[in-house]
């Protein structure tokens, strides 16, 4: 709802602004670029963090910030040393494997020492997170959904709980992934001047997305650790995922305090645009720093910490099947030639002997142009 | 008077008096106790050749005591009559002649040059005019008439009217020459002037209003109501100034009077005098932006300012987003402003006290006046009800942008609409000497839909009544009580399902009772009550129509109960120092029902952290809080024209407006302190010196201050303040300190007026929990919005004629403080946009030249109608200044924007009657 009032209350008043001018006055509107927006620093942006579930690596991701001007990816950080340090003495070098992308193998990490990153870039500048305990995420106990009563969606649920009562804070990601059918099925291709059986179903797609969103949670106000029935996303049926079949992975942080309010604020800031009458915006800044040049500003924050993960299936065939696919033509075998359509039936109209061909949108039989995939996932069940 | 009595007064300036003594001296013996004044002449008359003449009735309760040894006539009676009106006179015959006020003359002019004793000091040749008038004349008894007058002051107390209009004459300097002692009338045109008894001449003095002065024999404490008229040259809306010499002899500090002339120079934007704007041109006072009528003074924010119409709290005083202010000019006496020492009697917002005063209406006739502008039209009518006694005003004010906007060739723009209104009334009655009665009512109502969208109204509604009541010379007092009501809405009726209907509301009732106590010659007391009522409806958003499937929510209301008491003492401990301290005690209760969230202890109070919540029945006491104010202030005249002030001064305040907007919005939200929000409190410590020059005509000043805020709210990141069920969670506590210097020289008469003033001041907060990850940069101090260090105005205006006057004004102030984005990242695979640490950066400076021209009609006093044009430009250079600087996500791009609201040369033409 604030949302909602966000978007009709306060993105609607510039526009208050501009009747008001052009009623009574003649006002303009110029672009603005100072300096401070065009010439802003390009920082390190260090995203990742130590994970030391067994045999498990950790991924650290280097990038540098664009002005806000700036389109296309994120320029990544090459050839930078980075070292996990303990405060007890122990030391493990990161490889970059990737473009920006630096791994570190499985490591034992002691659960009465504090780690931190140590990063010295290319261009000469040193880098440090403050140091951090190793938080021991819990198993998740249960991934849960729940069918909402008008079956307009399902919303899904996690629960945990902490026996040490030592975790308190908790952050999670997932990524979603969702079986579903082209519109309409076409069992026959034109290949060559011949109609043939198609060699590959276009009519079962999986598509995927990963979450946008930051969850968090905590427990500091119950006696127990133990969270319950913690809200991770709700998928709406509008949105087509549910029809056929839907998966999510859910995977489990276990936070400091300090991480856990520094993702509350980085959530609250993700969007915003400084108009006369939005929120003002606040900055963001994690628990690295550049010791060499002070002024340098760095984006990221360093934990540690084991991780858990939990996949659920909801299959309840929700949502409906509203579509605008019809069939579009009917051509013969010598007319296919020329059309951009697919064939989605073909048949022999009593009293001839010629197959005639129901055409339909490539797009109304062809999943794939839906951006899924027909490569059925390995975890798929 | 006739033309032969003008010649013998003047001839009296070249008299000279000869007395008996010039005869063969005959001196008196004897012993008198307690006699009659009649067997003291039987015994004088029997040792001596004089022979008295006298009323006997005049002199028939003078009771005589002295002991006389072979002395002369002259010296016996002198004694005699010592302490008395009663004078003598003896001439070449022995021939005593006892008058009272004015010693018979005994002599012709003309042979003699050894003359002494003029009797009678005749007036200077510029008063003898003056004399014309018969009140100047005449000589007025104050108290019970006595024989004896005992030495020593009286009081001598009344008001000073305009004879015309019947309405009070405020800031009138009433003084008598010597000694040299002065007041200044009262904002009900009283004064109390403690001076020597026996006879005086009370001199009035007051800009714009002919001098006058009153002679009178003061016997004891009395009263003495005065008319006085204005000079002819001036209409009706210039009214009186303060006593011109107040900038120096005061001990007031950062206090400024404006009245509705001086308004009615600064040419505006829109073509209307406007209150708020004239305001913001004194130094010290800054708006976040053009089209914001949120005052911040000397570095506090918009909701640090109290704003009083009539006694009666103002929430919202503009109109149409801030491009006019609240007030209708018509109807406007003056606007009085106190930004450092803030008398006792004024409590509840850190930083300023606006208090505007409406006109009395005209009690001698009725009179219509008002103007056609660009885009509003006024009609303000007045009138007696009772002649002298009673009369009314009434004013209106309305726009017609609507039918503007429908002219529109352009579909969206018809579907808007753009109007607001405002009307006030008020009603003064004077019961008898002792007793006034005022009544003054206010509504204003603003309305805007966009393209056919959203509806914005908001309303403002307040009401005062105000009894004045005079327990004796020495002790009057005020009581008034008065209504405020503020509210708006925001509907939505664009898609059905969508539809919605968002109400906020503020209302509160209040109580005072003021008195002033003349304690004696050098302390006046001050002491007081004020009550307030608050009742807050934070917010309700409920469907509107039935189709709309928007979730009905509520904020529960809350209330709260704020009450003063105070005492100031006016202390002159001599004519150099003067000084002012007084104590205000205020207590605030949060007051059931209401439901209290609750946090877990020992972690910052945020959603994150909730726990649980309490519940308070109607009427309990949530949470009080309360503490001492000082007001303290001292003046040291160093010279006669050259004093030093120094102010100390103690805040408490209990409401907050909560708004992570740029400018003071409409749809920003009141809040009452609880459970987790303090109240906001404040100290200044100011210095100044001032100086008049010229007789007063220029006016320098320089005034330093230095400020301490605390608690003050500013807005978590990212946080919406729009019906938040736990607003507490959205805001962030911070301590604020602002600094600066004001000069100011400043002329208001003559042909060439206006003041120049420049500015240098910091506006700087920090969070209260440096450490919070919601603490803005980092927990250090950074600028406040409306931190704008450099400010310059020259406001001038120059008369070619009385009908004829040229106004010519220019501002200079750098640009607000300001917090772009200036980068992205990806971070958890989504993109992130950072920000400047908060208002690091700044805007283009502001800078704008106004000009406008004043065309009055001729001036003849018994015309029919008067009538002026105003023709003006606003912003003559048409510099693009910024108003706002914005930025808008398009196509994933991240776009800079500056807005300049005006950003050409202005035009504007009004026309302005009274009749």
């Amino acid at each position: 709802m604030i949302q909602f009032l966000k978007l009709y209350g306060m993105k609607q008043k510039p526009n208050l602004l501009f009747l008001l001018l052009l009623l009574f006055t003649e006002s303009c509107i110029e672009p603005f670029t100072p300096p401070e927006i065009t010439g802003a620093r390009q920082y390190l942006v260090v995203d990742g963090f130590l994970n030391t579930s067994p045999n498990q690596e950790s991924q650290f991701r280097l990038t540098r910030t664009q002005t806000i001007a700036e389109t296309g990816q994120p320029m990544p950080e090459s050839r930078a040393r980075l070292f996990v340090e303990g405060d007890a003495g122990s030391r493990f070098t990161l490889s970059e494997t990737a473009n920006g992308l630096y791994i570190l193998p499985p490591i034992a990490a002691k659960d009465n020492e504090k780690y931190r990153i140590h990063i010295l870039t290319q261009d000469g500048n040193e880098y440090y997170s403050s140091y951090e305990p190793i938080i021991r995420t819990p198993a998740i106990d249960s991934l849960t959904y729940e069918v909402r009563e008008d079956r307009s969606g399902v919303q899904i649920n996690i629960n945990t709980h902490d026996p040490r009562n030592a975790t308190r804070f908790y952050r999670w990601n997932f990524e979603e992934t969702w079986q579903y059918y082209s519109d309409m099925y076409s069992p026959v291709e034109y290949i060559n001047g011949a109609v043939v059986g198609r060699l590959q179903d276009i009519s079962t797609c999986w598509s995927f997305a990963k979450s946008s969103r930051i969850v968090l949670g905590t427990s500091v106000k119950l006696s127990q650790d133990i969270i319950k029935d913690q809200p991770i996303t709700y998928v709406a049926a509008a949105t087509g995922k549910l029809k056929v079949k839907y998966s999510v992975l859910v995977r489990q942080y276990g936070l400091s305090q300090e991480e856990y309010e520094y993702w509350t604020t980085l959530a609250k800031t993700t969007e915003g645009t400084g108009t006369l009458f939005d929120p003002q915006p606040s900055q963001v800044r994690g628990n690295i720093m550049c010791v060499s040049d002070p002024s340098a500003l760095v984006f990221g924050y360093f934990s540690a910490s084991t991780q858990q993960e939990e996949r659920l299936f909801v299959a309840e065939s929700l949502g409906r099947y509203a579509t605008s696919c019809a069939p579009v033509d009917t051509l013969s075998l010598g007319e296919l030639a020329e059309s951009f359509d697919k064939i989605s039936e073909e048949y022999i109209p009593t009293g001839s002997t010629q197959t005639l061909y129901v055409m339909a949108f490539e797009s109304c039989v062809d999943c794939r142009l839906r951006g899924g995939t027909t490569v059925r996932p390995p975890f798929w069940r | 008077m006739s033309h032969s009595r003008l010649l013998f007064l003047t001839l009296l300036c070249f008299l000279k008096i000869q007395a008996g003594w010039a005869q063969t001296p005959t001196t008196i013996s004897g012993q008198f106790s307690d006699i009659t004044f009649r067997d003291f002449v039987r015994v004088v008359e029997a040792q001596s050749p004089y022979y008295f003449y006298y009323d006997a009735q005049q002199l028939d309760s003078l009771r005589i005591t002295l002991r006389a040894d072979n002395q002369p006539l002259r010296e016996v009676l002198g004694q005699v009559f010592r302490d008395t009106e009663f004078t003598y006179a003896v001439d070449d015959q022995n021939r005593v002649f006892i008058t009272k006020g004015q010693a018979i003359i005994t002599r012709l002019p003309g042979n003699s040059s050894t003359q002494e004793v003029a009797v009678y000091e005749p007036p200077g040749q510029d008063e003898q005019e003056k004399l014309l008038s018969s009140a100047e004349n005449k000589l007025y008894d104050i108290g019970p008439r006595k024989i004896r007058i005992a030495p020593g002051n009286s009081t001598v107390s009344g008001y000073v009217r305009n004879a015309v209009t019947g309405e009070p004459v405020i800031g009138a300097a009433v003084y008598i020459e010597t000694p040299q002692v002065g007041v200044t009338t009262d904002a009900l045109g009283y004064y109390a002037l403690t001076i020597p008894r026996g006879k005086q001449r009370l001199r009035v003095k007051s800009v714009g209003m002919r001098e006058t002065y009153r002679q009178v024999m003061l016997y004891s404490d009395g009263k003495l109501d005065i008319d006085i008229i204005e000079s002819v040259t001036a209409l009706k809306e210039v009214s009186v100034k303060a006593g011109r010499d107040v900038n120096v002899a005061g001990t007031q500090m950062g206090q400024v009077k404006l009245t509705i002339a001086t308004m009615k120079q600064v040419p505006t934007a829109l073509g209307e005098t406007d209150l708020l704007r004239t305001v913001l041109t004194l130094p010290g006072i800054k708006s976040v932006g053009e089209n914001s009528v949120g005052l911040n003074v000397r570095g506090g924010s918009a909701d640090q300012n109290l704003i009083l119409l009539n006694d009666a709290t103002v929430y919202n005083p503009s109109h149409l987003f801030g491009f006019f202010s609240a007030f209708n000019p018509d109807i406007l006496k003056d606007v009085e402003l106190y930004k450092s020492t803030i008398p006792s009697r004024f409590g509840g917002r850190l930083s300023s006290v606006l208090d505007i005063s409406t006109r009395d209406g005209n009690k001698k006739k009725y009179v219509a006046s008002g103007g056609i502008g660009l885009i509003t039209g006024r009609l303000t009518l007045e009138g007696p009800i009772i002649k002298d006694k009673t009369s009314f005003l009434i004013g209106g004010r309305s726009t017609y942008s609507n039918w503007l906007l429908k002219r529109l060739d352009n579909a969206s723009y018809n579907q808007s609409t753009a109007s607001f209104y405002d009307v006030n009334a008020h009603l003064s009655h004077e019961i008898n000497e002792r007793n006034s009665v005022y009544a003054t009512g206010y509504q204003s109502n603003d309305q805007f839909r966009l393209f056919g969208d959203t509806l914005y109204s908001y309303k403002n509604q307040f009401a005062s009544l105000k009894w004045k009541h005079t327990f004796s010379p020495k002790l009057y007092s005020t009581f008034s009580a008065a209504y405020s009501n503020y509210s708006y809405a925001l509907e939505s009726e664009q898609s059905e399902i969508n539809s919605f209907d968002l109400r906020f509301g503020v209302a509160q009732s209040s109580f005072k009772a003021e008195f002033s106590y003349l304690l004696h010659a050098k302390h006046t007391l001050d002491f007081g009550v004020n009550s307030v009522y608050y009742q807050l409806s934070p917010g309700s958003f409920q469907p509107k129509g039935p189709e709309s499937l928007i979730v009905p929510d509520k904020l529960e209301d809350e209330q709260a109960l704020e009450t003063a008491v105070y005492i100031e003492d006016r202390f002159e401990v001599n004519q150099r120092l003067l000084i002012t301290a007084g104590l205000r005690f205020s207590m605030f209760n949060y007051l059931g029902p209401k439901t209290v969230y609750t946090y877990v202890p020992g972690f910052p109070i945020d959603k994150l952290y909730a726990l649980g919540s309490e519940q308070y029945a109607a009427g309990k006491n949530i949470k009080n809080y309360g503490g001492p104010e000082y007001r303290l202030s001292a003046r040291y005249m160093l010279r006669g024209d050259l004093s030093l002030k120094v102010s100390y001064n103690t805040l408490r305040q209990y409401i907050h407006l909560l708004s992570n907007t740029m400018v003071a919005s409409p749809t920003d939200i009141w809040k009452l302190s609880d459970t987790y929000i303090k109240p906001q409190t404040g100290d200044q410590l100011a210095v100044g010196l001032y100086r008049n020059l010229r007789g007063n005509q220029i006016e320098l000043s320089i005034e330093g201050y230095y400020k301490n805020i605390n608690n003050f709210l500013d807005y978590k990141g990212g946080d919406s303040l729009i019906m938040n069920h736990r607003i507490e969670t959205a805001v962030i506590a911070t301590q604020g300190k602002a600094y600066g210097v004001e000069i100011l020289a400043k002329k208001m008469t003559g042909k060439f007026n206006g003041w120049v003033s420049y500015t240098y001041s910091r506006s700087l907060l920090r969070a209260l929990d440096r450490s919070s990850q919601d603490a803005p940069n980092d927990g250090n101090y950074y600028p406040s919005n409306y931190d704008k260090p450099h400010d310059f105005t020259a406001i001038s205006n120059y008369k070619f004629s009385h009908r004829f006057s040229v106004s010519l004004n220019f501002t200079y102030s750098t640009g607000r403080p300001y917090t772009p984005p200036i980068g992205k990242y990806v971070i958890d695979g989504a993109q992130r946009i950072y920000y400047a640490s908060r208002n690091q950066f700044r805007i283009p400076d502001y800078y704008r030249v106004d000009a406008s021209m004043n065309i009055e009609g001729n001036h003849k006093v018994r015309k029919m109608a008067h009538s002026s044009w105003t023709l003006a430009v606003y912003n003559l250079l048409g510099r693009r200044n910024a108003t706002s600087v914005y930025f808008q996500t398009q196509d994933g791009m991240i776009n800079g924007y500056k807005l300049s609201i005006f950003g050409q040369p202005i035009p504007t033409i009004t026309y302005n009657f009274r009749f």
